[in-house]
């Protein structure tokens, strides 16, 4: 078919919209959106379309590609019609940019911008709608600024099948708002906001924050389930607001989201893992990173007393504690791994304990908090996002060695003295005696509670996410990509760096020296892919398993 | 089936109704309507029981219960008076009538008396139009009003009397060689027995007889039957458009939503000759292969719905509804389904979504109805009036019904009249009959002392005629050709003294409360022009108001889901191009 004059193919089954994505023309909408079922209502999409000799103006979101189809995106009448179909949104909208939290991304303003720029015309009174109402947990509504594209309506009607939002009422006066006396709280509510493609629905948690303009971003994976939802972080690094939380952590040390550097966390579209999607378990769970009780340098126990020492100093004082306690005895140590780590990091933990000191005592089965489910939407039934990781590298005990079901009967009957425990809290999976008992405590934690202190003989503090970049395996086996967004906090390091170091410490290098050189050795070990580069995973991911099927044929 | 359910509890109602439908949610209307007749009105408690009752969420039930103005979201009066303001009963008086209801009841629309007795509500077309002014007491109507008659029957109503009903029949014309009209004048033509003495389903027994499916399609082709709704698609080419593959359910759908301003052809069908449209609807079923019919009926056909279910409880016992009717193996079912109030359920989309228990919004197409209609099914709406033709084409064939009227507007029509002529009515003429001889013939001329000034030719969506263009044939090529359309054969007729920016607002605000909502343009182009109108008549036009009102009529035009758009741009346009002065006399 033709598209303004040129020839193009495309596959059956999308529409005109769709096919002029491909060749990079953006056709304006609203109410189109590639994940639900077409509304064909706003009337934005419009384009001329010559089918049989014949011309009109029609919806691109519902003419499908055909042979022969001729599309104009340009004329005259499409341009009138645009203009025409923003003057009618605007008609009855009201005059918020200056306050609203959307301007800047917002598909109105930007539209207007590019093809209305009309003075308005409208001098009858405006409708009144809801203003500014809270409708659930985290969402704010706001009935005049809405278009009534329904996006959210569908999403709730066929995604969630939650349907706490409707458009009621009927013609002009019609509006959208929560059925009356209901809430929108479902895990999936906070995808309505990116769904709005106004300011009508915003996000209570970052209302007021920040203009959108100020953020930068980076893609990542969600680490709070196995599914690993593609995120995008926005973040604000500006200098001015790190000064101000660094004095606020340092002196209130009390919750410090105004100075944060995670403003949001957005979806990523990825039909293979999240289409455009994640819940809110994984949207609202950025707050450790920027959380005020980041640990933010090592901690070492002294005459009795945690006292802040320099990395290198605590990484061989815990260097020769795990030394001298497996001595003779690989025995006496357990390493303890959180799923939470990526690829890289652990497979320094396995390269360095398994492999060059041989120990038995590795294990990443962390209890699942008994609040956590699944669905059958998105939530898997695993709260880490790198167990799959953990199985492939082998964090498990060895036949004879302690996994963390053993380890209090371990501790207990003095056969284990030594524990290091990385991003796990070992109250988690350790009785108290047990940790009263213990001879070293190691941990590298992202924050130490300070309940745990009395129990700490070493901490070092460890980059939280979207501090480093990294890999996680998925539960389907798609291995995805974290990037650094900004850099960690006060001394804190990627496990992998930590271990590079330990390594040296303990005389058993592992002769690697940045994290090109981790990536390529665990890739390598575990993938068995010696051509997977750290780009051809890209934002979207690889299946492992695919990949590995091809490079062996 | 009847629609009056005796069963006490809801749930009991409920299941009864669910197997008229295939999905549950489509059996909401008409729970609504057994709630409200229980409590009165339609409670956030009663919202949360039929939702549970129909395994629907209480969101759906509310989208529905907040959009059609014939449900009640808070009580009503006793006698819940429903008065029509749209431009037919406003020609003949109707607001000083609603000034004088506001006066007696002492309440204002949508509220209730002290004593619980009244309610009144400003109502669009009750399409009854020739019977203007008219008004519907819960569900009784009462049509030709006079101050007096109203005074009266809040009298009776008051002291605990039934009022007295004399509403004269709708005036029509007994006429040569009639098609559809054969019955109007006959006593109890709705009766099955009168009316099969008159020959009703001798052409249902030739259909299943004597005809394959295929061959009614090719006799209601050839006859050039065109739909009657509005449209003026050919039936049997509608028809032929269903999939022919016999292991699809398919639907028939009868239009009987009737709520064109202007229009009141279909309600004489219902209410005085209900086996013809019966009878029409069987054999389009049995030629497209429809196993079930779903009648929707517009909710202020009361009466008119009463008769229709009685006529089709006759005829399911007389055998021609039902499995394997006549011996012949077909089997027809008959579903009717209440309306409520919106005039977009009359588009054959958003009537299908109504029927389906969903918000009357009409869908975007493709998909076409002929492929996905009702439960998303190969579905046929046909007008009341179309399906009506065909019991006579049957029988006569071709070259009888193409007898009357002209190649291509073969027949007759049935034309509605109302506004300001003499005799007010609804009368069957062949296709092609003069507007003019219409008017000034059998409509008796205009009022005493007035001159005739403008003419709308189909319902009150189609352009303007002004009374120097009225020497025009009424078939769809000649009011084509004139910058008219024949519509669905509702002529309303305007006298010099009517002002014509003042019956644009009228006509706008009717568009402007009927708009779904759906779809940008209309929703806020149609508003916005109604509030222009409603400026300039009121003193405060302003320059420019014209063009923008021509500006935004044009870009509704075409732009829009379905042609409702359209509809509520054709009389601003037309009035516009035809009587600017009197708008341009309104801008200081
Ligand atoms: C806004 C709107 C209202 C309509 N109302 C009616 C109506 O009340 N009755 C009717 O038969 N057709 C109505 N129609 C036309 C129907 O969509 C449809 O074309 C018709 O029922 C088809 O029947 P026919 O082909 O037999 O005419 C309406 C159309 C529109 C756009
Ligand atoms: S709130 Fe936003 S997403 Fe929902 S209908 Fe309105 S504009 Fe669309
Ligand atoms: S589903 Fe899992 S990965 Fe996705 S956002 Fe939620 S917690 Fe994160
Ligand atoms: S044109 Fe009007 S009535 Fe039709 S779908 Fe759009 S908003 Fe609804
Ligand atoms: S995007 Fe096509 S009509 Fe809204």
């Amino acid at each position: 078919m033709k598209i303004n004059g040129e020839e193009h193919e495309f596959p059956d089954g999308i529409n005109v919209l769709q096919a002029c994505e491909r060749i990079g023309i953006d056709i304006p909408h609203f109410c189109y959106h590639p994940a639900l079922r077409v509304a064909g209502s706003c009337r934005m999409c419009k384009v001329e379309v010559i089918q049989g000799g014949r011309k009109r103006i029609d919806i691109s979101c519902n003419v499908p590609v055909q042979d022969g189809l001729e599309i104009i995106t340009d004329s005259p009448a499409v341009k009138t019609a645009r203009k025409m179909t923003l003057e009618f949104e605007l008609a009855n909208h009201p005059l918020d940019c200056p306050v609203c939290d959307v301007a800047g991304e917002c598909n109105l303003q930007n539209y207007y911008m590019e093809y209305g720029l009309h003075d308005s015309r409208m001098n009858e009174s405006k409708h009144t709608k809801h203003k500014a109402t809270g409708i659930g947990r985290s969402i704010v509504h706001d009935g005049e600024r809405c278009v009534l594209c329904s996006r959210c309506v569908r999403f709730l009607s066929d995604v969630t099948k939650t349907r706490e939002l409707g458009i009621f009422g009927m013609g002009s006066k019609e509006e959208l708002t929560v059925y009356p006396g209901a809430s929108l709280d479902n895990d999936y509510a906070g995808n309505v906001v990116d769904l709005c493609p106004v300011g009508a629905l915003t996000d209570k948690d970052f209302r007021f924050k920040r203009r959108s303009w100020f953020l930068s971003h980076t893609s990542s994976i969600c680490q709070l389930c196995s599914r690993g939802c593609n995120v995008r972080i926005d973040y604000d690094v500006n200098p001015y607001h790190e000064h101000k939380r660094n004095i606020q952590m340092r002196t209130h040390r009390t919750e410090t989201t105004e100075y944060a550097r995670i403003q949001r966390i957005k979806p990523r579209h990825n039909e293979q893992v999240n289409d455009y999607w994640m819940c809110d378990h994984g949207r609202y769970g950025y707050r450790p990173t920027d959380s005020a009780d980041r640990l933010l340098h090592p901690l070492l126990r002294e005459d009795g007393e945690l006292k802040q020492v320099k990395t290198s100093v605590a990484i061989k004082q815990a260097a020769t504690a795990i030394l001298s306690a497996i001595g003779r005895n690989p025995d006496k140590a357990a390493i303890i791994v959180s799923p939470l780590l990526t690829n890289e990091e652990l497979f320094t933990v396995h390269r360095l304990f398994r492999e060059k000191l041989n120990l038995p005592n590795l294990d990443h089965k962390l209890p699942i908090d008994s609040d956590w489910y699944g669905d059958n939407i998105l939530r898997t039934p695993d709260p880490f996002p790198n167990r799959t990781g953990c199985e492939w590298i082998g964090l498990h005990p060895l036949p004879k060695g302690a996994g963390i079901a053993d380890l209090d009967d371990a501790i207990a009957g003095g056969k284990i003295n030594t524990l290091l425990s990385i991003l796990a809290d070992p109250r988690d999976y350790l009785k108290e005696a047990s940790l009263k008992k213990l001879k070293n405590r190691f941990y590298i934690l992202r924050n130490l509670p300070d309940e745990l202190k009395a129990y700490t003989d070493i901490a070092l503090p460890a980059a939280a996410w979207g501090e480093y970049k990294g890999t996680f395996t998925n539960f389907s086996g798609r291995i995805q990509r974290l990037n650094q967004a900004f850099k960690p906090l006060g001394e804190a390091r990627p496990v992998w760096s930590i271990m590079l170091d330990l390594s040296i410490l303990m005389k058993k290098t592992l002769s690697l020296k940045n994290f090109d050189d981790v990536f390529r050795a665990q890739r390598n070990k575990v993938h068995l892919l010696s051509e997977l580069e750290w780009d051809d995973i890209g934002d979207t991911g690889v299946m492992a398993l695919e990949k590995h099927v091809e490079a062996v044929a | 089936m009847s629609d009056t359910i005796t069963t006490s509890s809801l749930a009991g109602v409920a299941e009864k109704l669910k197997p008229r439908y295939e999905t549950s949610k489509a059996a909401m209307m008409p729970l609504l309507y057994e709630v409200q007749a229980r409590d009165g009105y339609i409670s956030p408690e009663a919202e949360t029981e039929i939702a549970e009752l129909l395994g629907v969420s209480p969101t759906e039930v509310h989208e529905s219960v907040s959009f059609y103005p014939l449900l009640f979201e808070k009580p009503v009066g006793k006698y819940h008076i429903q008065f029509c303001h749209n431009i037919s009963c406003s020609l003949v008086g109707a607001e000083p009538l609603i000034e004088l209801l506001r006066k007696e009841l002492g309440v204002g629309p949508g509220e209730v008396t002290e004593d619980g007795l009244f309610s009144y509500q400003r109502a669009e077309c009750l399409g009854c139009c020739a019977d203007a002014p008219v008004m519907l007491v819960n569900e009784e109507l009462f049509g030709k009003l006079t101050e007096e008659k109203i005074r009266n029957i809040i009298e009776q109503l008051r002291a605990g009397k039934k009022p007295k009903n004399d509403t004269p029949l709708t005036e029509t014309d007994e006429i040569e060689d009639p098609v559809l009209s054969v019955n109007f004048m006959v006593p109890n033509g709705a009766n099955i027995k009168v009316a099969e003495q008159r020959g009703a389903y001798t052409a249902l027994r030739k259909a299943l007889k004597e005809m394959e499916p295929q061959k009614i399609i090719e006799e209601v082709k050839s006859a050039g039957l065109r739909g009657m709704g509005g449209a003026g698609f050919p039936a049997g080419l509608k028809w032929s458009f269903v999939p022919k593959d016999p292991t699809l359910t398919k639907y028939l759908c009868v239009n009987c939503d009737e709520s064109e301003p202007g229009t009141c052809k279909d309600r004489e069908i219902m209410r005085r000759d209900p086996h013809r449209l019966i009878e029409g609807a069987i054999i389009a079923c049995r030629a497209f292969g429809a196993e079930k019919a779903y009648v929707y009926i517009r909710r202020e056909f009361y009466h008119e719905k009463k008769v229709f279910d009685k006529a089709i409880e006759e005829a399911r016992k007389a055998g021609y509804i039902g499995d394997n009717i006549l011996d012949s193996g077909f089997s027809i079912d008959f579903v009717t389904h209440p309306g409520a109030g919106a005039y977009i359920c009359g588009e054959e989309t958003g009537l299908i979504n109504s029927i389906e228990g969903k918000k009357g919004w009409p869908r975007i197409k493709p998909p076409f109805p002929a492929l996905q209609g009702i439960f998303d099914k190969p579905t046929v709406v046909n007008n009341v009036e179309t399906l009506s033709n065909i019991p006579y084409i049957i029988n006569n064939g071709i070259d009888a019904y193409r007898r009357r009227g002209t190649e291509k507007s073969p027949g007759t029509k049935l034309f509605g009249v109302s506004g300001q002529v003499k005799r007010p009515g609804i009368f069957e003429l062949p296709m092609g009959f003069s507007l003019r001889e219409l008017i000034y013939g059998i409509c008796g001329g205009m009022r005493e002392g007035h001159l005739l000034k403008a003419v709308i030719p189909g319902g009150c969506s189609v352009p303007v005629l002004t009374a120097d263009e009225i020497d025009v044939a009424l078939d769809f090529e000649s009011l084509e050709e004139g910058g008219t359309s024949l519509g669905s054969g509702g002529i309303i007729v305007m006298d010099d003294s009517v002002s014509m920016p003042w019956a644009l607002e009228i006509l706008e605000r009717f568009y402007a409360h009927e708009s779904c909502g759906q779809c940008t343009p209309c929703r806020e182009g149609v508003m916005w022009m109604y509030k222009i109108l409603q400026r300039m008549n009121n003193g405060r036009g302003r320059k420019g108001d014209i063009e923008l009102l021509i500006d935004i009529a044009n870009n509704i035009e075409g732009q829009t889901v379905c042609p409702l758009g359209a509809a509520a741009a054709w009389p601003v346009q037309a009035m516009l191009k035809k009587f600017r002065g009197e708008f341009e006399e309104l801008i200081q």
